[in-house]
């Protein structure tokens, strides 16, 4: 089975966060915390000022840090790509919130342990898609084996943005189609 | 800053490793004295230390799951030195408060715990350089915990031992500690000048460093000041073959312990994870 990963047409997005708001809901998840998160950025003087979206959740590395780091085992990979999480394991250190430069996992007060996407595995295994892929209005989110996105999508997507850590740190399953200003270096991150 | 049981954790354990190490060194220089307070020192800090560190978890109860990654997780690694260093500093003081044990079943506890010590402190600084926090990529990390262990652990175990050690030549502890400590200011610099020059959240460090500069300024003067301070009355008793009071060593103590202390909540206060628009 090859790794699952998303793809994102950064192009469509109109920022609504409908799909943070779908990932929040279908995980029950706390105040302040979110497995996918939209973030905007800025740039450009007038007359020809600029923005946009960036959709984004755990990114299920093929070489996650989360999961190196992890010393209980909790976050692993599964067979398919995905970056689990078995909170039976988990002890609430919190190395992987330091591991991950992508802020995927997050920590919760409450049961003391740390949660994330798991690329809606419990929808996937019915036959369904994960609730942010379902959940977008402009359908730029899409899912599915990386290498079958790379063959669908590749020519236009990129991996690297000048917004994003370095590809070489985890190689993060998950292509996007920019903008044309995303890939400039003077951004700024739009405050929500 | 929300790690004060990580602080609490690795500057204690540290200290207890550099108890050890010293207890060792020092058994091998004086055979007849046996430092009963630095062992029980070095003991109760290592509890403490892991008392921190347990208090640091969500899941405190299911602390001994840490154990289940040796293979690649660092963090996995330094709870199970920092575990047997804590057994072993608490066996050996048992020992000895109880003359249970033989000189040569003592020995081979000391310098285990030296190396399993040692063991611990590489991996603490190992699991930070491998974070996503570009302020702990550095050679620095591993150069600021060593220092902590040997220059700390030094003056404790001096102030302790100082009945034991009172007729003894101690510059050999105020070589080393100013060794150690001129060693640590010299890699702070390149550190310093490099880490400006690194990306986006490497920077933001670095703006934290700057604004903490009067307090990093303060570290570097009770460090320097606490290694200077050991070591000057030590070689003024070693001229004149005379033994003054324990009054400067408690002083050279108390301002190298602060000076490391303030080193420590700076290097967690730093943290600057990478993030998305903070590469």
């Amino acid at each position: 089975m090859g790794q699952y990963g998303f793809y994102f047409d950064m192009a469509g997005c109109i920022g609504c966060k409908t799909c943070q708001i779908a990932c929040k809901d279908k995980n029950d998840l706390k105040v302040g915390q979110l497995f996918r998160k939209v973030k905007g950025f800025e740039g450009g003087n007038y007359p020809k000022p600029w923005i946009y979206y960036l959709s984004i959740s755990c990114n299920h590395c093929k070489n996650p840090k989360c999961v190196q780091g992890c010393p209980t085992q909790a976050l692993h990979k599964l067979e398919n790509g995905i970056v689990d999480h078995d909170k039976d394991k988990c002890i609430g250190c919190r190395f992987c919130i330091w591991n991950c430069p992508y802020g995927a996992p997050q920590f919760n007060e409450e049961t003391g342990r740390i949660s994330k996407c798991n690329l809606c595995k419990d929808l996937l295994e019915k036959g369904e898609n994960p609730a942010c892929v379902d959940a977008c209005p402009m359908r730029t989110l899409h899912w599915g084996e990386l290498e079958e996105l790379k063959a669908k999508y590749g020519a236009e997507a990129v991996t690297e943005l000048p917004v994003l850590p370095k590809t070489a740190l985890t190689n993060p399953a998950v292509l996007i189609k920019p903008k044309p200003v995303a890939l400039t270096n003077d951004f700024t991150l739009k405050e929500d | 800053m929300g790690e004060t049981a990580l602080l609490i954790f690795s500057f204690c354990m540290q200290t207890a490793i550099g108890l050890m190490l010293f207890t060792t060194l020092a058994k091998q220089l004086h055979q007849d004295r046996s430092f009963k307070p630095a062992a029980i020192a070095a003991a109760g800090l290592s509890i403490i230390g892991v008392l921190a560190s347990l208090a640091h978890l969500g899941q405190p109860l299911h602390a001994l799951n840490s154990l289940g990654n040796l293979g690649s997780s660092w963090l996995s690694r330094e709870v199970l030195s920092s575990g047997v260093f804590m057994g072993i500093a608490v066996s050996y003081t048992l020992l000895l408060y109880f003359k249970a044990g033989g000189e040569a079943l003592n020995s081979a506890l000391r310098w285990a715990g030296s190396v399993v010590g040692l063991i611990a402190v590489f991996s603490m600084s190992k699991l930070y350089t491998m974070a996503s926090v570009p302020v702990w990529h550095s050679i620095n990390t591993f150069v600021d915990f060593f220092a902590t262990t040997i220059a700390v652990g030094a003056l404790v175990f001096l102030a302790l031992s100082f009945k034991e050690l009172q007729d003894a030549d101690k510059r050999i502890y105020g070589f080393i500690v100013l060794a150690t400590v001129i060693i640590q200011a010299a890699a702070a610099v390149p550190f310093a000048v490099s880490l400006g020059l690194d990306g986006m959240a490497a920077q933001a460090s670095a703006e934290i460093l700057r604004n903490l500069s009067v307090v990093i300024g303060l570290k570097w003067l009770l460090i320097l000041g606490g290694a200077v301070l050991l070591l000057w009355p030590a070689l003024q008793q070693a001229a004149v073959k005379a033994n003054s009071g324990p009054g400067l060593l408690y002083a050279a103590g108390v301002a190298l312990v602060c000076g490391q202390l303030i080193g420590r909540y700076v290097f967690y206060a730093a943290m600057i994870t990478v993030n998305i628009g903070l590469t």
